[in-house]
């Protein structure tokens, strides 16, 4: 299963797959991303998560129903990729909405991130780094989802971006460089 | 993404420059590092600032972060946690959370107030999960429609919202408890007090239905009591509930609605509701304030959708014989199964709930408190018992003409030392005393019969001193932690055993076996004394509680069909048995495990076929009036003996005992397969389907009986259906593959049965092997045939049917046939297919066939 429309396309635009407009598409795979993730968490009690293994399941899951609209696995697990981050960043953005009034800390890269209040913060910061990075790259914005969000291996990324895994090697090691300069300022 | 960030940081590289500086970069990290340098001195030539600059961030690309190295689900998982159930303090800036007033499985229920208007509300908030899965523009849609209902009986909605992650709605805050509550206190209402909540009820539903809306959830935790009035509440929400997708809310194990209210067309999924499913459930609930339990129970929400759809009303007089005629009539026709037959509108429920007051002459029945076990299976046992009596004599079964005497002798005490004198004493005391809280008898206690204790009377004369028509003797015998009671019921004149009964019983609670057993004897004496020609209760409800439990469990695996499964159901039958070793049902269910252990393949006919055998007529001789027996029976005689007539008998028999039993017109469906009737067989797994809809072994089946019928895209419609159902029941798949070889659509063949469970039985092989052979991949079909044989050198069990089909699919008639008369001596079931299965077409006229087709009896 190849991918079938040109790759160059991304999320960020409407694009049409079987006549679903992807605001719509992007909408349900959230919804089933939170399912499964409350599905998991009801079950594990200690709340770690593999999100590789949440991906897939949400992809089994919507693959399954003959509404779904992927025109391949690369495709959805993309778009997966972003859903998390969504369902992240509105999390963190809620956890840091109730906090008033402290300032926020910068977070170090290789501390461990205790409370939920420390989470959020960070999480603002990392998307905002990522946001930067995107104002210079977009694929390699592209990679840190899929990959660190989406938890997808290289073969899938290259699958979803319609380059190869050498790419996408090279581009995950370019990002992380350039998210780290972009936390540290 | 992220919302635009109030200031602007600093770029990280000017566009340009990124542009130059990433190709080289990509360079370098494709090069190792012992050829980097000379790579640097080419690219950047005589710039040492951007040499500088490479080396750097080539160097800052290779390291990496403890951030990165797991993902992010992993890094935040306190942001993935639950949203924190306690909602902020302030509410969309207007609701003040000021404590917790409710919780329920779906939301939570805050006191709050109002800033607005300065008043005290009640806030609900949706659990997270559900609000997650409904969706919040769902939600507040759905809810929206209900803000407008303004009733005396509807509790008014007002606001609704969503704050972060939590959605939530706004009702006055109103002083007062829950139906439920109130019937957790007091199960059974005065008529009076039920009809009046009803009939408000019917009232909110006229206002509610004739704008078009359906509440879809009415149920006792809906129903506020206050202030003397019912108050319907939380519209809107079981709407959002059934337009999401139902699937996953059940595969997140989120309990949805109440089965025990559902009527049966909500149940099948029928998306055009109206106004009378709504009835339908109100007429539950006032059942269930009448009787102290809705109308329709069972031990999965799957058996009690079963139940509202084929199941007649339990008679509420049964429990309550004070109630009027009336009510009975008005439950009736609210429960209904078809919805044209209910009330049209809610007016009407309302109007035939006036005047329920007036009395009605009494007529004599069981009275509650004679079969009051504990539990599920205590009202289920009512049930039963109601359901068998209401089906056979068609009314609340009494016993007619005056009142039979009876007399209670104490039990004899055999073998046991003086505790089981107070046992064996105690126990006649019991059933003395059960015996006269019914009507229609008149019992002489062993108090006054213990004149007579020691024997040196005969029966008869103690019947005459007494001046009773009939005795109850019996006897208790203490055995290793059990004890053994015998009974006998007397007719006294004529020193004539008119019914004996054994009970056995592990010995524990004393007094729970006196009781239990007082009852079912007194159960038994009222059928016999019953007046009238023969019986009135065909059947007797003798049943162990939790025997009965373990059954119903081993009900549950059974139905999963593969081998764990069924060495669980057997555990589970084994263990039915050993509560109880006169339970028939159990016996029968021993059988069937058995029988269809064979008939996957996990183990010989001619060893596992008999036993069964054993097993169902041990079942036989204990209650010979069981369906699940004789449906046993007939699937040996069908499955194993090849004895067509006997099967039809049998099966002929299990119907006239039990009408509805699914199990019977699926039987004979693959009777009519061997009979060569195709079509009828089609037509009767319409008819195990009709009778048990839900059922995916039924619903499997009848894609094979389609199959064999030749109606393929008929099958492949059904395997569709079927797999909507329960996608995990993987039967389906091999079966949908079977048809699609025939239609020559062989790679969906295959990709249906690529990814089997491990368990599958061995029937997969043979559909796999013969996809592989038919699709040309003669080497794969070949290794399939070869790993069976190898398997079968070591030792483990390998049917020769499949084999015949990989055979026959490869084009070796010979070989297939030297399988198939392999599988005619060790019994194979599937032999009585051979003339339908289509792999065999080409070899239907080769000798060897023939004299397969008349060994095994089936029609020229």
């Amino acid at each position: 299963m190849g991918p079938e429309a040109s790759r160059t396309e991304w999320p960020g635009e409407p694009r049409d797959v079987r006549g679903e407009s992807l605001d719509r598409l992007v909408t349900q795979l959230h919804d089933e991303l939170r399912r499964i993730a409350h599905r998991h968490l009801a079950r594990n009690a200690l709340g770690t998560l593999d999100t590789t293994a949440l991906v897939h399941e949400a992809y089994l899951k919507l693959a399954g129903q003959s509404r779904a609209a992927w025109t391949d696995r690369g495709h959805f697990l993309a778009l997966a990729a972003v859903a998390m981050r969504h369902i992240l960043a509105d999390r963190a953005k809620a956890r840091v909405a109730k906090k008033r009034g402290s300032s926020p800390q910068r977070i170090t890269l290789d501390e461990e991130l205790i409370g939920p209040e420390d989470q959020a913060e960070a999480l603002l910061q990392l998307e905002e780094a990522l946001d930067r990075v995107a104002g210079l790259s977009p694929r390699l914005a592209q990679v840190v989802e899929c990959r660190f969000f989406g938890g997808l291996s290289n073969e899938e990324i290259a699958e979803a971006l319609g380059v190869t895994s050498r790419t996408v090697e090279r581009d995950w090691a370019k990002a992380r460089m350039l998210l780290r300069r972009a936390l540290a300022t | 993404m992220s919302d635009p960030s109030p200031y602007r940081p600093q770029a990280l590289f000017p566009p340009e420059r990124w542009a130059v500086l990433a190709p080289l970069i990509d360079g370098a990290l494709d090069l190792s590092l012992g050829d980097r340098g000379d790579y640097f001195d080419r690219v950047t030539g005589d710039d040492p600032e951007l040499r500088r600059e490479l080396e750097t961030l080539v160097k800052e690309c290779e390291q990496n972060s403890a951030l990165f190295e797991r993902c992010a689900a992993e890094r935040f998982p306190l942001l993935l946690r639950e949203a924190d159930p306690t909602p902020p303090e302030l509410l969309g800036d207007r609701f003040a959370i000021e404590r917790e007033i409710g919780r329920g499985g779906m939301a939570t229920v805050f006191l709050a107030e109002d800033r607005k208007h300065g008043r005290q509300v009640a806030v609900k908030v949706l659990r997270p999960e559900i609000a997650s899965l409904l969706g919040a523009e769902r939600f507040l849609r759905e809810i929206r429609t209900a803000a407008n209902l303004q009733h005396p009986h509807i509790l008014p909605l007002h606001d609704s919202g969503e704050a972060g992650d939590l959605l939530f709605y706004v009702m006055p805050y109103v002083e007062g408890e829950s139906l439920r509550d109130r019937l957790s206190r007091e199960p059974q209402l005065p008529l009076a007090e039920a009809a009046r909540i009803a009939r408000e009820i019917a009232d909110a539903l006229t206002y509610a239905h004739a704008r078009n809306i359906v509440h879809r959830d009415i149920k006792p935790e809906n129903i506020l009591l206050s202030d003397g009035h019912a108050l319907l509440m939380d519209f809107g929400i079981a709407r959002a509930m059934s337009s999401a997708d139902m699937t996953s809310l059940t595969l997140s194990g989120l309990a949805i609605g109440t089965p025990a209210y559902m009527p049966p067309e909500q149940a099948s999924g029928d998306q055009t509701l109206d106004g009378r499913a709504d009835l339908y459930a109100l007429g539950c609930v006032f059942y269930e304030m009448l009787a102290g339990h809705p109308p329709f129970w069972g031990s999965t929400p799957q058996e009690i959708l079963r139940r509202h759809a084929l199941d007649a009303v339990p008679p509420l007089r049964t429990g309550r014989p004070d109630l009027p005629v009336s009510v009975e009539r008005v439950v009736a026709r609210a429960l209904a199964k078809s919805p044209a037959d209910r009330f049209a509108t809610a007016g009407e429920f309302r109007a035939a709930c006036e005047h329920l007051d007036a009395p009605a002459p009494s007529r004599p029945g069981i009275r509650h408190g004679l079969l009051a076990l504990t539990g599920a299976a205590a009202l289920l046992i009512v049930w039963l018992v109601a359901q068998k009596s209401a089906r056979q004599s068609g009314g609340t079964p009494g016993i007619a003409g005056p009142p039979r005497s009876v007399a209670v002798m104490p039990f004899r005490n055999v073998g046991g030392n003086q505790e089981n004198e107070a046992f064996s004493d105690g126990l006649s005391e019991e059933i003395a005393t059960t015996l006269g809280r019914l009507e229609g008898f008149d019992v002489r206690g062993p108090r006054s019969a213990f004149s007579f204790k020691g024997g040196r009377f005969t029966l008869r004369e103690v019947g005459e001193k007494l001046g009773v028509e009939y005795l109850v003797d019996g006897s208790a015998q203490p055995g290793e932690g059990r004890v053994r009671v015998r009974v006998q019921l007397v007719r006294a004149r004529l020193d004539s055993t008119i019914w004996a009964g054994v009970y056995d019983r592990p010995a524990g609670d004393v007094f729970a076996i006196q009781d239990e057993i007082a009852r079912a004897i007194a159960g038994e004496l009222r059928i016999h004394l019953s007046g009238g020609p023969g019986r009135e209760l065909a059947h007797r409800v003798t049943v162990n509680p939790e025997a009965y439990e373990l059954y119903l469990k081993g009900r549950y695996f059974f139905a999963a069909r593969d081998s764990a499964s069924l060495r669980t159901a057997q555990h589970y039958f084994e263990a039915a048995i050993a509560k109880d070793s006169a339970f028939a049902l159990a016996y029968a269910g021993l059988s069937d495990a058995l029988s269809q252990h064979s008939v996957f393949g996990y183990s010989p006919a001619r060893i596992s076929f008999p036993k069964a055998q054993e097993y169902a007529n041990t079942a036989l001789a204990l209650d010979s009036t069981l369906a699940e027996v004789h449906g046993s029976l007939g699937f040996i005689a069908l499955f194993y003996e090849w004895d067509w007539a006997k099967a039809a008998q049998e099966l002929n028999l299990a119907e006239q005992l039990s009408p509805n039993y699914s199990a019977v017109p699926l039987f004979r469906a693959w009777l009519l397969v061997a009979r060569d009737s195709l079509d009828a067989a089609v037509a009767e797994g319409r008819r195990a389907i009709a009778l048990d809809p839900f059922s995916p072994v039924i619903n499997t089946r009848m894609i094979s009986f389609l199959f064999y019928a030749r109606r393929y895209q008929e099958a492949l419609d059904q395997a569709q259906r079927t797999a909507d159902l329960d996608v995990t029941f993987f039967q389906q798949r091999i079966e949908r593959s079977r048809v699609l070889v025939w239609m020559d659509r062989c790679r969906e063949a295959l990709a249906q049965i690529t990814n089997a469970p491990p368990q599958s039985a061995p029937v997969l092989t043979g559909v796999r092997g013969l996809a592989l052979a038919r699709c040309g991949n003669r080497a794969a079909a070949v290794q399939e045939l070869e790993r069976m044989r190898a398997e079968a050198r070591e030792g483990k069990y390998v049917t020769h049917y499949p084999r015949a089909l990989i055979l026959a699919g490869l084009g070796e008639g010979e070989a297939a046939l030297t399988e198939l008369e392999q599988a005619y001596q060790d019994r194979e079931w599937a032999m009585f297919t051979i003339k339908n299965e289509p792999a065999f077409r080409t070899l239907r006229s080769h000798p060897r066939f023939i004299r397969l087709i008349r060994q095994v009896g089936l029609p020229n």
